[in-house]
């Protein structure tokens, strides 16, 4: 039995072939996303192990506002005094201490434009005397001295086209300057950048100054002497260190860097994953398809092997065998093929900047059985149902001419009511707050009870779509054999319809989001223009450049800073009190603005109320500096997206590190020509590279853009289903093509030219596809809509549905039954006449 | 099209000239067919008669343009089929050759009306009611029509058939074992018809069959052995056939 399997398998293996790809490319993608996080995992225990060699001790601040990073940004601690670096340097074993001195600085490049990523940080450090302590060491030029000399790594150099001589402007937080580049460097290993970071250095005295306004060192970091251990050194260092700092060993250090990247790259693994098993839902269809389908065609054959003897059991085992080699095969290629996902993904952040650390390709044992385990376990499960079928294949069907009945839809319209039921129901229940993995659940449980209740749905519905394409014989046929089995029709439009229903719920979802941002930001802009920095700071002589701008009546200058409020690590906007209810439009629910400024603060009435704080109540505020003040709760104002949670006066500003803003916000006066106004603050401007100047809308436009560019790489990945489903379609198409052999072999005989034949092929794919969209888009836009409603709780208030980008996926159904359709009706219109008419 | 045509009445509904089938090449070619010169007369009913590998089915296939020859010509009417495309092909296959198959090869996904206007459908021609009418009455189906292949019987489903070969008033039916699959009652029902379709609506048929007693409906039957005509009888009974036959099948020097 197992050789008489493992034959049909191979004379079945071009069949078999197109229904193993969408496993193929599941497996793919499960083995791509594990092999890209364990490269790259490897890759940064690498880069951290080796700059951290020579660091056997760093001292730095203690977390002054809580320790977890938050919204990616690390925790915030306090600065080390400058005093701080002799006493360690003189700690018995120490062989040398150094500064480090870090913060944000952008260069300008020669296009005007700052040479800033979007992924990687852009850091302005400064350069110390010592081989062993410094990461980074001199591969051009010299190291920079004084308030005027810079150097840059090799990755900048690159990028910027700037080398030693030349002279590139610099914005730091207290300023941008120009400065003379004279020197290149680049990291241990000689490596030009670690992860597509930038880097500006400059000496340690100009460091301080820009960077952290001459209040301390970020860290000191010591080497130690011979013969003496990390942790020895660590204990030694540690009681020489006033209150606030802690010292830690380099082993230590080069974990916790180590830990954080890989939070970061578990996530971006989760997320492929998620992507893979839409992948494989959507291949499951398409095996489940393929072997019905195989089943139905080969029941004469199964119904000999059942006259001959073979058990019912014998039969089953048959086929699962067959879908395990399939299952088998289908994982290898796809283990294999995960390597080159991988290196893609890996290309892919290349190509927008964030150049991950190369350290080969590390498969662990893990990637392979998962690889495997889902390959074969999709493959055999998707054949269960088929494989049962073929053992109620009775040994008289083997006399008869195989005509099976057309079995009564109505348990499947049962069971299907009652899965769907059961996954609306899953739906809802995640949806009201009970997490996003009961709503993906019910998500799937809602697609495979939609999708038992597409072949009753596939009769009415495939006959409204072929409608309008059945014009002519062509058109006729084809709308016809589109509805001639529609437990087939069915499960080829299903694997579309999830891949249409995705996109369509995260299109809904995303026009949802972006409306409400777009309603939300402009109902709380008060100003007509804003300047923000892309990753530069606005300094304040810019500041001072842009309140002298004639016209400009109130210039809000304000910055968002880490800060605990009662224990609790938060955000809190430092503004202006003439800010309020000027440049930024707020309604005040308890309190009086007026009451706002030093000593106080505002805090947005859902936080106010969730802590249960009255206005007039003592908050106690930690700072970044380790100090704490008590402020009293002026006003509170209701949800405000320019405002956030919590609003400090200017007065707090001693307390953090900073001598820059974030954002500008400017209200032109009342009658003047707010294009005038634009025009003369952009002249302002002009000598700012790193500054852009908004306009309201602009910036409302801004707003939406990143949630734009993330429904559109969600949509993209997603694409990855469609095409399955297509492939799925192809499958389809070319087996009833071949079961159809006679009849397509009758129409040429009457007459029937090649491409009316073709046509009709279209066509039937076309309908199937079309039907799949229309399910999708039903399906998708309920979840869109049923997600909004869930999160309007959460902000997103607004629903607004994408009609065009609806009936774009619409017709993009349309156009992918065309694209399946090319290969089988080329096969159809070349079938020899003759041949076809003879064949059984 | 643009050879010329030859007007209805002309002698000849089908011609073989010298024609040669062979598969295969060197000492493995198998000779199918060895220069048949057959004329099938417009307004006749011919049948084709032979043992198994005598050829009788090539010859069909042949003469209806489904299958190419190795030497010599074929026409239908006045149109050589040697050396058209295979556009031509299609378009003479749609407009002036019907077929009756020995599977009755309908479309399920068709009714009876539909599937008997299909030809027309397919050319875009609009349907002659008169000729419809006049082709359903003699196949006696005119109750049928909305029925689905699968709700009639093989004798029904075949006279569909014959009737669909039919509705294009082609120059020649072709009918390849047209019996093949029915019963002795629906046979004769069937080859009656065909009779009729000659008689009363002045149409050409040539059929290949083994059954003498179908041949007997035939105004004259070919014999063919080894791909060569070697007898040909008018007026054939059953029992004139069948006695053909038996010399036919007798002393086989080779097979």
């Amino acid at each position: 039995m197992l050789r008489a399997t493992l034959r049909s398998v191979l004379a079945r293996k071009l069949r078999l072939l197109l229904s193993a790809l969408a496993v193929v490319l599941g497996v793919s993608f499960v083995a791509g996303a594990l092999i890209l996080t364990d490269s790259q995992q490897r890759g940064f225990d690498q880069l951290f192990a080796t700059i951290n060699e020579n660091i056997a001790v760093e001292v730095r601040g203690l977390p002054t506002v809580g320790d977890q990073p938050n919204r990616g940004m690390p925790a915030p601690r306090s600065l080390v005094p400058t005093s701080v670096l002799a006493a360690v340097s003189r700690v018995d074993g120490v062989a040398e201490a150094v500064p480090s001195v870090s913060g944000t600085a952008v260069l300008i490049g020669r296009d005007g434009k700052p040479r800033a990523s979007t992924g990687a940080p852009n850091i302005g450090t400064n350069l110390v005397d010592s081989p062993r302590l410094n990461l980074v060491h001199l591969v051009a030029g010299h190291a920079p001295h004084g308030p005027d000399e810079i150097a840059i790594n090799r990755g900048l150099a690159t990028s910027s086209g700037y080398g030693v001589g030349d002279t590139a402007l610099v914005s730091t937080p207290v300023g941008q300057q120009r400065y003379t580049i004279v020197g290149v460097v680049a990291y241990s290993g000689d490596r030009s950048s670690l992860a597509g970071e930038t880097l500006v250095l400059f000496d340690t005295a100009t460091a301080r100054r820009l960077l952290t306004a001459d209040r301390g060192d970020t860290e000191v970091v010591a080497a130690a002497a011979g013969g003496v251990s990390q942790e020895q050194l660590r204990n030694r260092i540690q009681p020489v260190l006033p209150a606030g700092l802690e010292a830690v060993t380099g082993t230590e250090l080069a974990a916790e860097q180590s830990n954080s990247v890989k939070e970061a790259l578990g996530f971006f693994s989760t997320f492929l994953l998620v992507f893979a098993a839409v992948a494989l839902f959507v291949g499951a269809f398409i095996i489940f398809n393929t072997f019905t389908i195989l089943i139905a065609q080969r029941t004469r054959e199964l119904a000999l092997l059942r006259a001959l003897g073979a058990s019912r059991r014998q039969v089953t085992v048959a086929v699962v065998v067959e879908a395990t080699v399939v299952g088998l095969i289908a994982s290898a290629v796809g283990l294999g093929l995960g390597v080159g996902v991988a290196y893609g993904i890996k290309g892919l952040f290349n190509a927008i900047g964030l150049s991950l650390p190369d350290a080969g390709t590390v498969v662990q044992p893990r990637t392979i059985i998962a690889a495997f385990a889902v390959g074969i376990g999709v493959t055999v499960l998707a054949a269960l149902l088929p494989a049962r079928r073929a053992a109620r294949v009775s040994p008289l069907a083997a006399m008869r001419d195989a005509v099976t009945p057309d079995r009564s839809l109505h348990r499947l319209v049962v069971g299907g009511t009652v899965v769907t039921l059961i996954g609306g129901g899953l739906l809802w229940f995640g949806l009201s707050g009970h997490g996003l993995s009961i709503v993906g659940a019910g998500a799937l449980v809602t697609f495979l009870g939609v999708a038992l209740l597409s072949p009753a749905l596939s009769r009415p519905v495939v006959a409204a779509l072929g409608t309008p394409l059945s014009r002519g014989v062509s058109g006729q046929l084809g709308r016809a054999n589109s509805r001639r089995n529609p437990r087939r029709t069915a499960a080829t439009a299903a694997a579309l319809m999830i891949g249409i229903a995705l996109v369509s719920a995260l299109s809904v979802l995303g026009a949802s989001t972006t409306a409400t941002i777009a309603k939300v930001t402009d109902r709380v802009m008060g100003a007509d223009f804003l300047v923000a920095g892309q990753r530069a700071k606005i300094d304040p002589v810019a500041v001072q450049r842009l309140r002298q701008v004639p016209g400009a009546a109130t210039v809000s200058a304000m910055w968002v800073d880490r800060v605990s409020i009662d224990g609790k690590a938060s955000q809190a906007l430092i503004a202006p009190a003439t800010a309020l209810g000027s440049t930024v439009s707020m309604t005040v629910t308890a309190g009086q603005l007026a009451e706002f400024g030093a000593g106080r603060l505002l805090m947005s009435a859902k936080v106010a109320d969730m802590n249960r704080l009255a206005v007039g109540t003592p908050v106690s505020v930690g700072f970044a500096d380790g100090q704490r003040e008590t402020l009293r709760l002026a006003a509170t104002y209701e949800d405000n997206a320019l405002l956030g949670d919590y609003v400090l006066a200017e007065s707090v500003s001693g307390h953090l590190h900073r001598a820059s803003y974030d954002l500008v916000l400017i209200k032109a006066a009342a009658g003047s020509d707010t294009g005038q106004v634009g025009t003369a603050l952009r002249d302002v401007l002009a000598a700012y590279p790193a500054l852009n100047l908004q306009d309201r809308s602009q910036f409302v436009a801004e707003q939406t853009k990143q949630v734009d560019q993330l429904i559109a790489v969600m949509n993209a990945m997603l694409a990855l289903s469609v095409g399955i489903a297509v492939l799925g379609i192809v499958n389809t198409l070319a087996l009833s093509v071949l079961e159809r052999t006679r009849e397509l072999g009758l129409l040429r005989a009457v007459g029937m030219a090649r491409r009316q034949v073709k046509r009709m092929i279209r066509v039937e794919a076309v309908v199937i596809a079309l039907f799949g969209g229309v399910l999708g888009l039903a399906i998708g836009t309920g979840l869109g809509v049923a997600v909004q409603h869930a999160l309007a709780g959460q902000g997103v208030t607004e629903l607004s549905i994408p009609g065009g980008r609806l009936l774009a996926f619409f017709l993009l159904s349309g156009l992918a039954g065309m694209l399946a359709a090319w290969l089988p009706a080329r096969r159809a219109a070349r079938l020899n006449v003759l041949a076809a008419v003879a064949s059984e | 099209m643009t050879s010329t045509r030859v007007e209805r009445g002309d002698p000849s509904a089908a011609r073989a000239v010298s024609v040669s089938k062979t598969y295969g090449s060197g000492h493995t070619e198998v000779r199918a067919l060895d220069e048949v010169s057959v004329e099938l007369a417009a307004g006749e009913y011919t049948a084709i008669m032979g043992p198994s590998g005598s050829g009788k089915s090539t010859l069909m296939h042949c003469l209806a343009g489904l299958d190419s020859v190795t030497s010599g010509a074929v026409y239908i009417g006045g149109d050589q089929l040697t050396g058209m495309s295979d556009r031509q092909l299609t378009t003479l296959r749609r407009d002036r050759v019907g077929f009756v198959f020995q599977q009755f090869n309908l479309l399920p996904t068709l009714s009876a009306e539909e599937n008997i206007v299909l030809p027309l459908r397919i050319a875009g021609r609009p349907v002659d009611r008169a000729w419809f009418d006049q082709v359903i009455g003699a196949v006696g189906l005119a109750d049928r029509l909305r029925h689905r292949p699968t709700e009639l019987s093989g004798g029904q489903q075949q006279r569909v058939a014959c009737a669909r070969a039919l509705i294009t008033r082609p120059a020649v039916v072709f009918a390849d074992e047209p019996t093949g699959n029915l019963d002795s009652r629906s046979s004769a029902e069937v080859l009656g018809f065909l009779r009729r379709s000659v008689d009363e609506l002045g149409q050409s048929v040539v059929m290949v069959t083994h059954e003498p007693t179908a041949a007997a409906y035939a105004d004259r039957v070919l014999f063919l052995a080894d791909g060569r005509v070697v007898h040909e009888m008018t007026e054939p009974s059953a029992e004139r056939v069948l006695d053909h036959m038996k010399s036919l099948d007798a002393p086989r020097p080779e097979s």
